[in-house]
This record gives structure tokens, C-alpha cells and sequence, in this order.
């Protein structure tokens, strides 16, 4: 009888309060999300590179995705792009990888837009400078996975001009001072 | 007489090695600190590494050819005149400045193969890499090579004012033995 009670008043409860959002950790151990960038080489291709470590968690609703939050931290020193002197390079000219070891991505707020498409905008920290960044995200998929779990992946893009985060890269030439980076992640339902 | 047996000077060979080694390992570190400052559009952006892994090498073998050399050479006695603990500190300044160039040259290797691109030797040979996967060994490799090469040049800089000392100070054989010059004299 108590219990009934019980089930019933939550029920109702549930019934009043807005959807709640679930958990998600990003699968970083099993290496489903990834955190890309791509940069122009003398403005006649496409260097790409990623990072290897990081690890993140979000919150996601389908009903109620304005509610989202994410927050990722990047080993920045994991940078790759396939050549160990470049990498090298990278982190101690221009990442400082040993002042700077970490990138981050807080997000402030997630907000709809008329055609239905979802943007987020967070404080993202690089080289110890922190910024607003704004980009669309979509997401990808949902559902469950086969051995149990509850997964749901998402996709966003971002440009943005380096020497805005006190990178100094204009020794790269005029085509190379912006970078895209696009975060590819898939989170595993808490 | 037993003592016309003794070598005066060191044989060509050895000298040959020693001064090629001193002049590529100043080289190696000039060149080293330059060129990772280098600009993007620099003309020695590539072509400064291109020389200083292929140089790198070559010394490295030079002195790999020397310590060989070293096992059958017929080395000149001790110069009598010099005292005991200034053979010892010489001694030890020699085999530490062997250690650098095998720390430089170790550090180096890894660096360029560590994620197993080759090490190429003047666009002639491909030094293939012994790993694939050591990425997390290229910047502690970055820095014993930069520490080796301060400490060589050190040891270097107190080896050559050490042997001006003893040309000038001491006025004795211990230079020109090693420029092949023969002096007779063992004093």
C-alpha cells in the first residue's frame, strides 16, 4: 500500500518536472570519438592532425536538447599528424605544450535554432587563453548498443584564427592562420 | 734500445678521425640550435635537418670507426712531464665526451624513427626505425640530445684550452702530436 503511494506520487512528481537530462561519458577507452583539426600548408592542401587523449562528459536529452552541457580537456602534448619531428615541433614552438599542457571545452549554453538545427556556445581554452566559441552540433545517433548500453554521438565543426589564442603562426604563411577543429564523440549513458 | 719502439705521435689514420669528428661535432651543434628556429619560408627550412641527421650520422660512424681503431692503434706513451691526475681528468673528459656523442646520437635516432619513419642518410640510404610506436619517447630524446650537445661542447671547450695550455704553457708535444707533427721529444 505504502508503496503504491509511493510510485504513484513520483509519478506524478515526474509528470511536473521537466524532462531530465541524461549522462553521458565520452568512449575514450574504446576510442569512439575523436578530436580532429586540419590546417592549410601553403594554401594549396590540407594538413591534418588530432589529438589523441582527452576525455569529456556530456548531458543530452532529446526532448529538451537546450539543456545539453558538455565539457571536454585535451592533452594538448598528444598532438598527431603522422610525423613524429612535426609533432614535436608543434608542441614546443607553438602549442608549449610544457606551459600549456591542457585544451578545454566548457559549454555555457545550447540553443535551438528556427530550422531545428542545435548550437552550442563554451569557453574554449588553448594555449591559456580562453575564448567564446560558438558552432552548429549534430547529432548523429542514438539508441542502444549490443552489449547493453545506451550510446548517443554527435558532430561539430569549428574555425578559428590562431593567433587568436596568442599562437603566433604567421610565419606559416596567409593561408594557414586558421584552423578548423571538429570534435567527434560518442558517449556511453550513465 | 727499447724505448725507439714507442710511438711520438698518434698515426694519420687516428688524427685524420680526430679532427674530422672535431669539426663535424662543432658543426652538428652550431647547425642544431639554428636551424629549429628556422622561419617556415627559410630556404634551410628542410635542407639544414637534411644535412645535420646526414652529417649525424657520418660522425657517428666516424667515431664508431675510431673506438675500433682504438683496439689495434699503437697509441704515443704519456707525455712524461704531465702529471698523474692531468692523464686521469684528460682520461675521464675523453671517455665522457664518447658518452656524449652515444647519447647524441641515440637521441637523435630516436627522435627522427620514433614513429618509425626512417632516418634518411643523404637521400641515399633509408636508416630504417627499430619502433613504430614510441611518440612518448621524442621529447624527453629532444632533450638529452640538447643536454649532450651542451655537454660535449663544454668538455670540448675544456679539452682544446686544455691542449693550448699544454702548446703554450708547458711547451710540451701534447698538440702536435696530434697534428702529426713529430717532435722526437717524450719529455
Amino acid at each position: 500500500m505504502k508503496k503504491t503511494i509511493l510510485a504513484m506520487s513520483m509519478l506524478g512528481l515526474s509528470a511536473l518536472l521537466p524532462a531530465q537530462a541524461a549522462d553521458y561519458v565520452i568512449d575514450t577507452e574504446k576510442a569512439h570519438a575523436f578530436v580532429d583539426f586540419r590546417i592549410q600548408h601553403l594554401g594549396y592542401s590540407w594538413m591534418s592532425g588530432r589529438f589523441n587523449d582527452f576525455a569529456g562528459t556530456f548531458s543530452y536529452d532529446a526532448d529538451d536538447p537546450e539543456a545539453s552541457t558538455i565539457d571536454v580537456t585535451i592533452d594538448v602534448a598528444s598532438v598527431d599528424t603522422n610525423f613524429a619531428e612535426r609533432d614535436k615541433h608543434l608542441r614546443e614552438k607553438f602549442l608549449e605544450t610544457s606551459e600549456y599542457p591542457q585544451a578545454s571545452f566548457k559549454s555555457k549554453s545550447f540553443n535551438k535554432m528556427e530550422d531545428g538545427s542545435l548550437v552550442v556556445v563554451g569557453d574554449f581554452t588553448l594555449h591559456g587563453v580562453t575564448k567564446e566559441l560558438s558552432f552548429p552540433v549534430e547529432k548523429v545517433g542514438e539508441g542502444d548498443d549490443p552489449w547493453g548500453g545506451y550510446r548517443a554521438g554527435f558532430v561539430g565543426e569549428t574555425k578559428f584564427t590562431i593567433a587568436d589564442y596568442g599562437i603566433d603562426v604567421s610565419m606559416l604563411g596567409p593561408a594557414s592562420q586558421e584552423v578548423y577543429l571538429t570534435l567527434s564523440i560518442e558517449g556511453i549513458r550513465q | 734500445m727499447h724505448w725507439k719502439q714507442v710511438e711520438r705521435r698518434y698515426d694519420f689514420f687516428s688524427i685524420a678521425l680526430h679532427w674530422f669528428i672535431a669539426v663535424f661535432t662543432v658543426a652538428l651543434f652550431v647547425s642544431g640550435l639554428w636551424m629549429v628556429d628556422l622561419g617556415y619560408y627559410d630556404d634551410w627550412y628542410y635542407q639544414a635537418p637534411w644535412w645535420h641527421k646526414g652529417i649525424g650520422i657520418i660522425t657517428a660512424l666516424l667515431v664508431i670507426m675510431r673506438w675500433v681503431w682504438t683496439l689495434f692503434r699503437q697509441s704515443p706513451a704519456d707525455i712524461r712531464s704531465t702529471p698523474l691526475w692531468q692523464h686521469l681528468v684528460a682520461k675521464l673528459v675523453h671517455k665522457l665526451m664518447n658518452l656524449s656523442i652515444l647519447a647524441l646520437f641515440i637521441s637523435g635516432y630516436v627522435m627522427v624513427t620514433a614513429k618509425g619513419d626512417s632516418l634518411n642518410l643523404f637521400d641515399w640510404l633509408l636508416i630504417p626505425a627499430l619502433f613504430s610506436d614510441k611518440s612518448h619517447w621524442v621529447d624527453p630524446a629532444g632533450l638529452i640530445h640538447l643536454w649532450s650537445g651542451y655537454f660535449i661542447i663544454a668538455l670540448a671547450t675544456l679539452h682544446a684550452l686544455a691542449a693550448i695550455k699544454h702548446h703554450f704553457i708547458d711547451k710540451d708535444a701534447t698538440l702536435k702530436r696530434m697534428l702529426g707533427i713529430n717532435t722526437g721529444e717524450l719529455e
